[in-house]
Formats: C-alpha cells, structure tokens, sequence
C-alpha cells in the first residue's frame, strides 16, 4: 500500500487547506450572526438603470 | 458595458455601481441542454445495447464497450457539468453582489470545456481511452481539463475577493470545497506517463492503482455530483419558494463536517478485494458516518418548504427540486447501506449499483437541475414559463421512468448475486455456467430501457418548453446596481499588480496547493515507483509484448465494461472462477482493470480456461460458443493487423513505471510478438483458419486472454481458509 | 373584522388612514398609520409586498410612537460610551429595534444608507433584532436613530463601548475556532483509530500511532485551554468546578498516551480524549449561543433612559441625557415626554398621566406651583418644572429600587443544581481516587490509571449542569418567539407556581380604547352632527374625542371654520361654527345651549378575551377582574367574559389593589405597563401587557408586545411544561451519572466508551430540551 505515501500528505494537506480556510472564516467573522444570512439572500438588488424595461416588479 | 464603474472617492468606502454578467450563464445553459440530451440519448442507446445485442451493429465506434464511457463522461462533465458553472455564475454574483471577475476568464472557461467535450466525443467512441473509470479521457484532454479548472477557479475566488456582501453564504462555501477538492482528484487521478500522443498508461498500478481509481470514482460523485448541487440547493429552493432556509446554522455544520469525511469514503468500492483488510473498514465505517451530514443537507432543504407546500403542487420548478431532494435521501441512505461488507458482498458487480447510482444521478443530479432551470430560463430571458401543463408532464415522464430504472435493477442484481451464490447442500454450485444468470435477468434489461427512454422523452419534453419560453423572451436593457464596496482592500482596477496579487489571498493560496501537487507527483511519484517497494511474488511475471498489445486491445474495446478482474474470497467465487486474487498478482498492471461490474463473468483465472480456437470463434460471435450470450461480436479485430510500430516504445514506458523489462526484450520486442503470434495462430489454422490470422489484432487479445490469471495458477491446490463473513 | 394593514392587529374600530389616496384601508392605531404614509412618502411600497409573501419570523404588534427625541446621541460623551471603531476603523453603533418582526423590515432597515447620507451600512441580526449602524466622519447618530423611529422602529441605544465590543468579538471567534480544530482533529484522529482498530500494523501502524499524536497535541493544548484556565481559576479561589476533573482526565491522559507512543504501544487515549474536548466545547457554544439570544439584563436596564430631556442652559433648551439631570435644573417637559424627576411646575398648565403612581388611568389636571413626580406622562401641554430631587431618589425611583434589584438573581433552581453538582465532583474524586488504589494492588499502573481515567471522565456531571439552564434558556426563545419577553429564568419558575390570576379591565380585557356605543341625534341640528364632531374634536387627543372620531371615520365630513375654540380640560370642547355656538361635554352635543344629540361611550371587550377568561378557568385557575372603574362598568364586562359577580372589583385605587394581591399567594397581575406599575411589582408574577416597553419593563416581570389575553395562556402552559422538561431532564442527567459511577467502578467501560457515553448523555439533555413536549411542540407550531 504505498501509494498511501502520496495520499497520506495530499489528505493531509487538503484537510490543512480546509482547516486554514475555517480558521480565516472564523478570525472573519463569517460565523457571527447565522440568523440574519438566510433572509437577507432572498433580497433582490433594486435596478437602477431607468433605459432597461424591468418587467412589472417580480421579486 | 464596463465592469465596475466606481464614482470618485469620498471616504475610504466607495458606492460602486455595476451589473451582473447573465451572457456566460445562458450559454451554460444552452450546453447543459444539449449536451443533456446527448448524454441521455447515449444512455438510452447502450441501454439497449445490453437488452439487444444486434443493436451494436457490429460497428466499432458503436459498441457497448466504447459507448458506455462516453455516457459517463457526457453525463457527469458535459451535462452535470455545464449546469454547475451555470448555477454557480448565476447565484455566485448575486451572493457576493459583484460582476465575475473578468469576462475574458468566462468566455476562455465556456469555449475550452465545450472543446473538451467535443474532443471526448470525438476520442472515446474510437477506442482512445486510459481505461480508468470515470477518467477514461487520454492526457492531452486531462491537461486540459486541468488548465479550464484553473481558469474556472481563478474566476471564482477573484469574484469572491471582490464580493460587497460580507457574510459568505453557504452555498458558497460548497462551490469552494468543489474547486479546490475536483482539482485535487482530477491531478492525481490523471497521473500518467504518456506513450504517444493518444496513448499513456497510468503512474500506478494494481492495488494502489484501484484505490488511487476509486478514491477519485467516489469523490468526482461526491464533489462533482453532490456539493455544488447542495450549493445550488441552498441557493435556488429558498429563491423559488421565497422562504429562508430552514435551520442556517445547520447547513454549516454539515458542510464541514461533508468536507472532512467525504475524502475518505473511497475504499468501500474496493470491499472484498486485495486491498487490506484495514483499509477496508475504514472505507466501510466513513461511508456509514458519511450518512448524516448527507441527511442533514436533505432535511435542511425539505424543512424550507415547510409553509409552501401547495407552491410546491402549482410550481414545477419547486417541484422537481423537492422530488430531487427526496431522491438524495434515498440515494445516500443505500449508499452507506451498501458500504456495508455483507450487503456488499451481495451487491458488489452485481446490476444494484447502477441502480443506487441511477437514483442519484436522475433522482438527484436531473431533477434538480430541471428545478434550477425553469427558475433561471424565465429570469435570464425576461419570460414566463411556456407550459406548467408540460413541465408536469415532464416530471411524471421522468419519475416514472427513474422508478422504471430502480426497480428493475434492484431485481436483477439481486438474481445475479442469488443466482452466482446458489449451491447445494453437496457444496456445487447449481448455476455452474455464467449465462444461465444472464438469460435470467435480460428482461430486466429491457424494463430499465424503457425506463431510460421515459426519461429520453421527459428531457425532450424540458427542451421543448425551455425554447418556447426563452423565445418568448422580451427583450430588455442590461439591469445596473450600485452597492458599497466592502473596504478599500477590495481589488480596484487601478491596483498595482502586486496588490493585485496578494489582494487575491484565496486565489493565491489555490495556485499554491495546484502547484505543489504538480510539483511533488511529478519528482516523488516516479522515483518511488521505480524503487520497487511493491511486494514482489516471484511467480508472477511481466506481460509479454504479444500480451501487452492484447491488453491495449482489452482496454481499447472497454471490455472491464462488462467483465471484471478479481476473484473474491468467497466460496462460490472459487469454485467458479478459481483461487482469490493476490495483491501481488496485479502488480504490473498499468492501469488496473478490476472492473466494477460483471454483466459478463470474470476474466480474472480465465487463461488456459478455453483453447484458442474457443476465443477464436468467441470473438467472433459470442452465441457460437454461448448460447444466449449478449456480448456483442468483434468482427473488426479479424481484419485490423496488429500496429507493431510503437510497441517497444510501449514497452520502455513500462519499464520507467517500474515492470522489469529486460533491454533486449525492449528492442526485438517486434519479433518476440511475432514469434508468439505464430505460435498461437499455428493452433488456429489447425483448425482451419486462413493463415493470415497470425497478424491479426485477435491473436494478440486471445494471448492477454490465456494469461489472465496464469502465474498464480488456477485451480485451487490448496484448500482455501475463508473468512466468516461469507454469506450463505 | 380585517385586520391593520401595517401589522396585522385586529384592526377594531376601524380607524380609516383619511386622505383620498389611502381609499379607507384599516388600520389600528395612529402609529401604523404614520409608518404607512412616511414608506409611502419615502417610496418604500414594495415593503407591503415583501411582507405579504414572506414568512412571519416574529409575531407583529401595533406601532408604539411615542415622541422621542435623540439629539443627545450626538453628545461626545454619549458617542463615545455608545459607540465603537469596527475593525475598518468605521465609527459603529449598536441600536435595539422593538417591533421587528420580519423580512420587509430587514429589507427596510438594510436600505437605510440609501436614503441617509453618510450611513455606510447598516446590518441587522433579526434574531436579537439588534441593527448594527456603521457612520462615515459626517455621520449623526441622532439621525439614525430620529429615522428608525420614523420607520416604527423605537431604536434602544445599547451600551457597546470599544473594549466590551473588541472583547466579545474577539472572545466568541476564538472559541469557534477552538471547535474548529478540535472537531477536524477528531475527524482526522477517528480515520487513523479507525484504521488502527482494523488492524493495521507495521510500518502503516507506527505512522497512524504517530500521527494521531500529532493531531491530538493542538487539541490537548490550545483546544482544551478554556478548560484548564477554569479549573485554574476555580483551584485559586478554592471552590470546586466540573473543569477541574475534565481537566485532570485531560492532562493524564495526553501524559499516558505520549508515554505509549514512547514505548511503541500501539493503542492511546487519544481518539476520546480530542472527541470530549470536541464534543465539551460543542454543548458550551451551544449553550452560550442560546443565552445570549434574549437581550442581555444589563441592556434592558439601561433602557430607561434613552429619551432624552431639554433643560433651560442660559436661556434656552438644550438636549441632554437624562442622566445627567441635576437638581434645581429647570427642564421643559413636552407633550407626551415622561417626567424624568420630581419637581415643582413653574410654567404652563396640562394634564397627567400619573396612574404609575397612583394607578389612577383619568388625567390630573396641574398648573402652576403644583409639584409633579417622576415617571407621570405629560399629556397634552408644555409644561416647565425645576427639579427637586432627581431620579435615583425621587419618589417612584425608590418605590421602585426593591423591584429592580431582584432583576438578575439565579433561580432558586439554578443554585440548587450547581450546589448538588459541587458535590458530585467531590465524591467522584474520592471514588476515583479509592479505586485507583483498590486497582493499584490487584493489578499494575496502567490498569489502576486506566480505571481512574475511566471514572473521572465518565461522570463529569456536565449533563446536570447543562440540564436547567439549557431548558430555561430554549423557553425563553420560545417566548421571544411568541412576542413575549421574560425578564429572567426565576420568572419561569414563579410562572409555574400562579394560582391566582388579576386582570385590570382596561387595556387588557378591553381593548383600552373608548368607543361610542349608542348614539341618539335630538332635535334639528343646523350643521350636520358629523362636520360639528370633526371639527370641533380634530385638534384634541382626549380619549372621548378620540371616540367620536373614530365614530364619524367612515363618512366624509367637510371642515368649517371655527370661532372662539376652546377646550376646557377634563369637561369637553366647545366653539362657534357657521354663527351656532355648539358644546360637546358630558356625553351630550349642544347647540347654542340646547342639546341636540346623546351618546354613550364605553369601553368594549376584546373578541379573544372570552376566550382566553375561559381557558385560564379551565387551568385551575381564580379569576377576577380588578379595576378603578365604576362598578356597573366593571360588572357589565364581567358579565361578557362569563365571569361570577364575585370576581369582579370595582372601584379599587392602588393601595387597595395592592393589598388585595400581596394577601394572595401565587398572585399573577395582568395590566397596563404604565397604570398598573405598582400592583404589577407587587404580584408574585407581572405580566405587562402592551404599553411601552421600557416603562413596563421596569416594574412587570413579563412584557406581552401583542396586546390581549392570548399570549398569557400560552405563558403559562410554557411555564408549567418547562418545569417539566426540567425535572424530566434532571432526572436524566441524575440516572445517567450514578449508573456510570456504577459501571466505572466495576471497571465495566474503557476509556473510550467513556468518552463516548459521557457526551451522549450532554446530547440526550439537549435532545430532551428540544423535543419538549407534546404541549410545547404545538406552541412551537404557531
């Protein structure tokens, strides 16, 4: 089984990947308010640009 | 239409004003449409190949073997795959409020994957594959696929840094697991040294080589059929149903927790095998773990209908997303159910699995894609859905037709299994030959292409209704928003490049990790390889030129499509195909052929098994020798001569991948074939066969054939100890 | 009967939004009203739409405009105690929000930099429904906050000065990615144990043993160090904590593992050392994330005052805090405004609302010289009065001292769990330290080690220290939830013991507004009877006028001119239109003296309130009805809600009230906020029932956001089924710790099973708390 020699440290060096990317996420503050997020994606940018027809107000 | 136009600075944050790039998403969407056809026409054509041998038309590029790699690949890249980038250009820039990061980055992303199907259309029928599942596509094509992925990534994680929302959505996060794992698996999977420009054989081989193959077979469904779809899962059902998801925090526990145990659910293809037995349960006891954060995804997304039901009854969009979501259910509860040893030691090879996948793959992957579909073809087109009538239509086409597929694959291979296990209470076996099991289940064959022709019809259908309401479209200007950039940090045009570099942390650290791979499987992988650290048997010798064109021959025609390469330490395999396979007896094996199915026997002892001539008018037509047989007849190996030319070349390959080849076997390989392709045609001409039979591409399969199995012996001398964990 | 447009009240009597435009769509109250017209105003339409099609988060409750003024948020001081620089350097504020209650108001909130300038953004976490405000260098808080209010959000500033908002941050993300790297430990361990049990050996064997080492290491040291600062902590001051044992179990067992590695033993402990730190961190995050979900006490202590006072500073009026009221100062109380101190009147004449004091809901009429207490409602006129004595020590703030000082004291629940969980950690060190040594001389160390690590780990009594908290904590979401927001955990605990229930009539039985119930016209009356109701009573806000208003709402009327208009307090108004002297007083229309129309004005019951009175019978419950109001009222609207004579009291000034509750045990007061401050301190359990939320907070223990009764019988079945949870849960965490004491002793589980069963048992609590029961499911249904 030595192939596990390439994909022992290529798992590991994923998973350090991965903890690195949770770390920088939590440090960000990502995981403060996990409430609010859920709604706030349902909100929809309003068009501003008067030339193009928006069709009547979809959401 | 600039990208970002920014107005003058006033304080350190500025109001930008910009808009979305909806161009590339309705060309993805265009592919995903056709390319989904194509795949499922395929589908639907071996389908029947299998029911109906004639159907192969004794055509070459036609044929089961050939066909069927070119549906998996259509299926999971050229489908599966045009709808990810699809909804992960449409949702990602509406999550991170930005433009993608550059317009020229999506279009080099869309043209080179759409070359990269053509040229697997165009390789793959013709027999130019590496012969590993999932990743039959030659070297050229993985580099390929590699440089698109890195363009893809960069375009990513460039919009990312960019983003003026600052909270990460979820979905998000299982875009970037996806990126960052596919390019992972893709490199390492597709380590091979290449032998001329449409040939290569791969860095590992024999065990390592199946545990290499299916670590990557399990997680290109795991991260290229399942995390973007919960991505896009997250983002297009609360759209739809305009209702928040149902518990957020959820969502993120079981994405990471997804991301870690995933990795590693790979080995429970390989239950029952020479891999050892550690490993084994490992694979086994991931898989079962890998149950809940599935189930936790599934549940977070039914729970966010909760209150819109009746939406769901009126809304075919809602509807297939949620008939989808049901589907994963069932599919990842069989999944960890199947990783079980014993339930495997029923399944495994038999016509279950491509039930379980099938239930993922229609269940899952096409419903939620038609989902995501009618809600981005009427936005993207400024439109209303054409026929709500046609959609509904489409739905019963396509669940009755996967319900079709299930069922009748769950009965065949549970005869098959039944049937291959059944012994009498002397011990014998009492279906002793092969075909008896396939005659049994060839009508279940013909239930599940009807299935797969409903789901032909219901595809059809969606395309149909797609046109109408994308004609329908009203014309309409490009739509502009403004919001606040989210800090200066954030990359402006007029960034010096080297801001511009560290501006990209994330795109920094992916080129970083695709580096170093490259990197380290380039210097490491074939030194230690060639250091031979592999348990060597000496019995077991390295293929003969003759024998290793036949193995090309074997690899070419897909024949591990049908047939598989390993003998399971189980009773009743022994006493049908002869001793359990060795570790060691795969060790030059570049790459490995186990196969994972067996709709025909196993080829693992057959050398010495039938005379020449039996493989002789075997090849020729299949029902001479066995009545009954499906195989389709490989009338074009009579004529083809064998291509002497590279064969040396192949040869001094091998020898750099570690098989002890002797130098002067390298250099008169030619005449070392020759002479053992006179031999073998001397006992066909015997028989009465036109002498020009001894250059013919036959001569050298039938040689592969009689060595199958040879060195390590065949009947079993010894007796056999077997684990207790045969079932009776 | 529909239902008010802006927030789904019962919208009874229909008061119709006037102006052509509106075409009569109902409301409840003025404040919704003002809220439509301002979106209308600022083009915010698409709000009614978000509202219509979204899910309702939070139950609605009418608008409470109350005239607040904010200027003094942009006071340098006040800035900088209120707010703080985010990481962008951005000067930011927290504001808490009442009346949140779902996605248009996110919607809404979110859009404030659009149509205020120099607002970069402003985020809301709708569960804590607290809006976080980032400025630029121009910026005004007072701005923001005058905006919110506009919006019918009355904005709470909260107190999040530099390091109080550093530290939370920066404490709450360590800790996440303290279980970050404790769960992708445990994760990686668990594949290399996994492996190891399978039987991997050899060279692979060593390389697993090895690298669960490697994982184990950040876990044991930088994962686990809350643990360790804990018991350190807990060992300086003496006292005895579950960190203490966790701790020990911790160190031992990273000692012994290492030492394992060391002589190359292939097994360890470290696969259930990294999953209980993992899983310890997961139930205290958990824990912590669901307290902090209610708004903190020391944020609803500050609330009171956040309006803020004009005091005269050389010659004219400027805003200040009301903190920083002196005695002697001369203040100018406008329309409206509470009283922030005791104090003499000097100028001007107007009526007040003093029923905080004297629970008394009729206006009291005072001019000049006469002396006005702290906490009153200025009613409809200016006045100016020189401060005597400021609030601290004036009349209502002592009164209301003892209330207040009972606010954050642990249930007695609460203090009896950890005193029995104290306990526990005593024995379990005696024991494991008994059998250790029973071990040591039956077999060698590592079996004696073995068996002690076992012991300490198995019956760390997490379980019983998670039990109640969690449980109180899970209720007072559920209450949140519901509209209904309980002071404390002891509330609950009380709540379970209420055997009697007082309900004052107006405002929670009735709807608390007048209405005309017959109206008579006599005689020939010159101008229509509609035109001389609108114009006479347009300007005044007395609650008769309000009436009649409402009464005439569905017909046109046309203003006339009005001659010689006078408003005598506390009788009626009066004035000349179209040459015709007309008077309204005394339930009766006068035209030049002679009366053309009589009309009766009473209070009526609220639709659910028969309802609800039935319901909390059925409990087991006594009822009655206390109130200062006539007795034929009182009676009349006992008789509606099918209540016996016996249970209706009229007439009843505070002290009597009072009495009357603190004689009975188990008393629950159900009021106004405002009028009933007293006798709602008093009862065992006050339960506020909509008014202002600051000011009924101060003296209730419970404050409903929707008015009615309906909510108070939800209270108590959420009360009554909590308290089982609890003791369903304590019974739990008990049985589980003696029978592992038990097992451990016996030797019967190894350390892994104890590191597993030991969390599994934090998991059946939470498991327990969540599932609630069958009542509260339906209670979560909503």
């Amino acid at each position: 089984m030595e192939i596990l020699i390439i994909l022992l440290p290529l798992a590991l060096l994923l998973g350090a990947t991965f903890i690195g990317a949770f770390i920088w996420s939590a440090r960000q503050g990502q995981y403060d308010d996990l409430e609010t997020p859920r709604f706030r994606m349902l909100l929809e940018e309003k068009n501003i640009n008067r030339s193009s027809t928006p069709r009547e107000d979809r959401k | 239409m600039s990208s970002t136009h920014t107005s003058p600075p006033t304080a350190n944050r500025r109001l930008e004003t910009f808009s979305y790039d909806d161009q590339i998403v309705k060309s993805f969407v265009i592919a995903t449409v056709l390319w989904g056809a194509v795949a499922i026409l395929l589908g639907v054509v071996i389908a029947f190949q299998l029911a109906e041998w004639r159907l192969n038309f004794g055509v070459p590029w036609l044929t089961f073997g050939r066909l069927r790699p070119l549906h998996t690949n259509a299926a999971i890249f050229a489908f599966c795959g045009n709808a990810i980038f699809a909804g992960i250009y449409y949702s990602h820039q509406r999550l991170c409020k930005a433009r993608l990061f550059s317009d020229l980055l999506s279009r080099i992303h869309f043209w080179g994957w759409q070359v990269i199907i053509v040229l697997a259309a165009v390789t793959l029928p013709f027999g130019i594959t590496t012969g590993k599942e999932y990743a039959e596509l030659e070297w050229p094509i993985d580099l390929l696929i590699t440089t698109i992925w890195v363009v893809f990534a960069v375009n990513f994680f460039g919009t990312l840094v960019r983003r003026r929302e600052r909270h990460i959505y979820v979905a998000i996060w299982f875009y970037i697991a996806t990126i960052v794992t596919v390019a992972v698996l893709h490199i390492v999977n597709s380590m091979e040294l290449p032998v001329t420009l449409l040939k290569s054989y791969s860095l590992y081989s024999g065990v390592q080589d199946a545990l290499v193959q299916w670590w990557y077979g399990h997680n290109a469904v795991a991260f290229f059929l399942t995390t973007p779809f919960l991505g896009l899962m997250y983002y297009f059902i609360p759209k739809a149903a305009n209702r928040p998801v149902y518990w957020y925090r959820l969502s993120i526990i079981h994405f990471w927790s997804l991301v870690f145990i995933y990795i590693w659910a790979g080995p429970h293809h390989l239950l029952y095998t020479t891999l050892p037995e550690w490993a084994q349960t490992l694979g086994m006891v991931f898989s079962i773990a890998l149950w809940m954060p599935s189930w936790g995804g599934m549940i977070n997304g039914l729970m966010t209908l909760r209150g819109v039901w009746d939406k769901v009854r009126t809304e075919p969009g809602l509807r297939f997303m949620a008939t989808s979501l049901t589907f994963y259910g069932m599919a990842t509860f069989e999944g960890p159910l199947l990783s079980i040893k014993s339930v495997n030691a029923i399944a495994h090879f038999t016509d279950w699995i491509p039930g379980h996948v099938h239930s993922g793959t229609i269940g899952w992957n096409y419903m939620m894609i038609a989902g995501v579909l009618f809600y981005l073809v009427p936005k993207l087109w400024n439109s209303e859905l054409y026929s709500k009538k046609l959609a509904n239509l489409q739905f019963w086409f396509a669940t009755i037709g996967l319900v079709f597929y299930i069922v009748s694959m769950w009965v065949a291979g549970i005869t098959q299994s039944l049937m291959w296990r059944a012994m009498d209470d002397a011990g014998r076996l009492i279906y002793p030959n092969f075909i008896e099991t396939v005659v049994k289940i060839v009508p279940m064959y013909w239930v599940r292409a009807i299935g797969g022709t409903l789901v032909l019809v219901s595809f059809f259908l969606m395309i149909y209704n797609l046109y109408m309401t994308a004609k329908r479209g009203k014309k309409r200007g490009v739509e502009v928003y403004e919001s606040y950039a989210l800090d200066d940090s954030s990359l402006e045009p007029g960034a010096s490049s080297h801001r511009k570099l560290e501006g990209l942390p994330m795109v920094f650290s992916v080129l970083s990790v695709v580096a170093i791979l490259v990197g380290s499987a380039i210097e490491i992988v074939p030194s230690l390889m060639a250091k031979n650290y592999i348990v060597k048997m000496d019995v077991v010798r390295p293929y003969t030129p003759l024998e290793l064109y036949g193995r090309d021959i074997y690899i070419r025609e897909g024949c591990y499509t049908c047939h598989s390469q390993t003998v399971r330490p189980m009773t009743h395999e022994v006493l049908r195909y002869g001793k359990p396979s060795e570790a060691a007896e795969f060790v030059y094996d570049h790459p490995f052929q186990w196969g994972s199915k067996r709709t025909g026997p196993d080829l693992a002892r057959a050398g010495g098994k039938y005379p020449h001539m039996w493989h002789y008018k075997h090849f020729y037509d299949p029902r001479a020798v066995t009545a009954g047989s499906i195989m389709p007849r490989y009338t074009w190996l009579f004529d083809n001569k064998i291509d002497y030319s590279t064969l040396s070349k192949k040869l001094a390959v091998m020898k750099k991948l570690g098989v002890p080849y002797a130098t002067e076997e390298i250099t008169n390989a030619v005449a070392i074939a020759q002479a053992q392709a006179a031999e073998i045609s001397k006992e066909l001409v015997e028989n009465g066969v036109p002498a020009k039979i001894e250059q013919m591409e036959v001569v050298a399969l039938i040689s592969y054939m009689q060595r199958l199995g040879v060195d390590y012996g065949q009947l079993p001398e010894t007796p056999v100890e077997l684990p207790s964990t045969e079932v009776k | 009967m529909e239902t008010c447009t802006h927030c789904d009240e019962i919208a009874l009597p229909a008061v119709y939004g006037d102006g052509d435009e509106m075409h009569a769509r109902p409301f409840c109250c003025e404040g919704c009203i003002a809220v439509y017209n301002v979106l209308h105003l600022k083009g915010f339409e698409a709000y009614y739409d978000i509202k219509k099609n979204s899910a309702i988060f939070k139950r609605r409750s009418p608008v409470e405009l109350r005239p607040t003024r904010f200027d003094f948020l942009d006071d340098v001081e006040v800035r900088k105690e209120f707010s703080y620089a985010n990481s962008d350097g951005l000067t930011t504020m927290e504001f808490y929000l009442e009346g949140i209650h779902c996605l248009a108001c996110l919607w809404l909130i979110e859009k404030l930099p659009e149509f205020l300038s120099g607002v970069y953004s402003s985020k809301l976490d709708l569960e804590r429904s607290v809006v976080t405000v980032e400025l630029g260098e121009h910026g005004k808080f007072s701005l923001v906050a005058k905006e919110f209010h506009q919006l019918g959000y009355r904005p709470h500033p909260l107190k999040r000065n530099q390091d109080v908002a550093n530290l939370k941050t920066r404490e709450e993300r360590a800790f996440l990615v303290r279980i970050g790297i404790a769960g992708a430990a445990t994760g990686n361990i668990m594949i290399y144990a996994v492996s190891l049990y399978a039987g991997a050996d050899g060279g692979f064997g060593q390389l697993f043993n090895l690298l669960t080492v490697v994982f184990a290491v950040p876990v044991l040291t930088y994962c686990a160090y809350p643990f360790y600062h804990n018991a350190w902590s807990a060992l300086r001051n003496k006292t005895l904590s579950i960190d203490i044992p966790i701790s020990l179990s911790l160190i031992v067992g990273g000692v012994m593992g290492l030492t394992n590695l060391w002589l190359g033993v292939l097994d360890n402990y470290f696969d259930s050392l990294t999953a209980l730190v993992f899983l310890l961190l997961m139930s205290r995050y958990f824990l912590q994330k669901i307290q902090e979900k209610g708004l903190s006490a020391t944020d609803l202590h500050f609330f009171y005052q956040s309006d803020s006072v004009l005091r005269e500073e050389r010659g004219e009026f400027r805003e200040i805090h009301p903190r920083s009221i002196k005695s002697d100062d001369v203040l100018q109380i406008l329309p409206g405004q509470f009283i922030p101190a005791d104090g003499i009147v000097l100028r001007g004449a107007s009526n007040l609302n003093n029923s905080l004091l004297t629970g008394e809901s009729l206006p009291v009429k005072v001019t000049a010289g006469d002396s006005v207490f702290s906490g009153t409602e200025n009613l409809d006129q200016e006045l100016v009065i020189k401060v005597q004595n400021v609030a601290e020590d004036s009349r209502i703030g002592r009164l209301l001292k003892n209330v207040e000082n009972g606010w954050v004291n642990r249930s007695k629940i609460i203090n009896l769990t950890n005193r029995v969980s104290k306990y526990f950690t005593l024995t379990v060190f005696l024991l494991a330290g008994i059998l250790f040594f029973k071990l040591l001389q039956a077999h060698d160390f590592r079996h004696a080690f073995e068996g002690a690590l076992t012991l300490l780990i198995v019956t760390c009594p997490c379980a019983l220290a998670l039990a109640v908290p969690l449980t109180f904590t899970r209720a007072l979401a559920t209450a949140a939830e519901q509209g209904i927001i309980i002071k404390s955990d002891e509330v609950i605990e009380k709540l379970a013991e209420v055997k009697h229930v007082f309900i004052d009539k107006t405002g929670t039985i009735t709807l608390g507004k007048l209405a005309i119930t017959d109206f008579q016209a006599m005689g020939t009356s010159v101008v229509p009877l509609k035109d001389v109701i609108h114009n006479l009573e347009v300007r005044s806000r007395h609650p008769v006028a309000l009436a009649l208003k409402a009464f005439i709402k569905g017909s046109e009327q046309s203003s006339l001119p009005v001659v010689e208009y006078r408003e005598t307090l506390g009788t009626g108004v009066s004035g000349t239109i179209e040459g015709h002297f007309y008077e309204i007083k005394k339930e009766r229309i006068f035209q030049d003296g002679v009366p053309v129309a009589e009309f009766q004005v009473a209070d009526t019951v609220r639709p659910d309130s028969a309802g609800s009175v039935a319901a909390l019978t059925q409990r087991g419950l006594g009822v009655s009805i206390l109130s200062g109001d006539r007795v034929e009222v009182v009676e009349r609207i006992a008789a509606q809600v099918s209540l016996p004579m016996t249970q209706a009291l009229a007439e009843l000034g505070p002290e009597a009230k009072s009495e009357l509750i603190k004689k009975t045990p188990g008393s629950m007061m159900i009021g106004d906020g405002a009028n009933d401050a007293i006798a709602l301190g008093n009862a065992h359990v006050g339960v506020a029932v909509h008014g202002a939320m600051d000011i009924s907070l101060r003296a209730a223990d419970v404050y409903l956001t929707t008015p009615g009764l309906v909510p108070v019988e939800k209270l108590l079945i959420l009360a009554s089924e909590t308290m089982r949870v609890i003791r369903r849960n304590l019974v739990l965490s008990l049985c589980y710790n003696s029978l592992s004491v038990l097992a451990a002793f016996h030797g019967y589980i190894s350390p892994l099973v104890a590191a597993i069963i030991m969390p599994v048992s934090s998991l059946t609590v939470l498991l327990s708390t969540l599932a609630g029961t069958k009542k509260l499911r339906r209670l979560w249904k909503y």
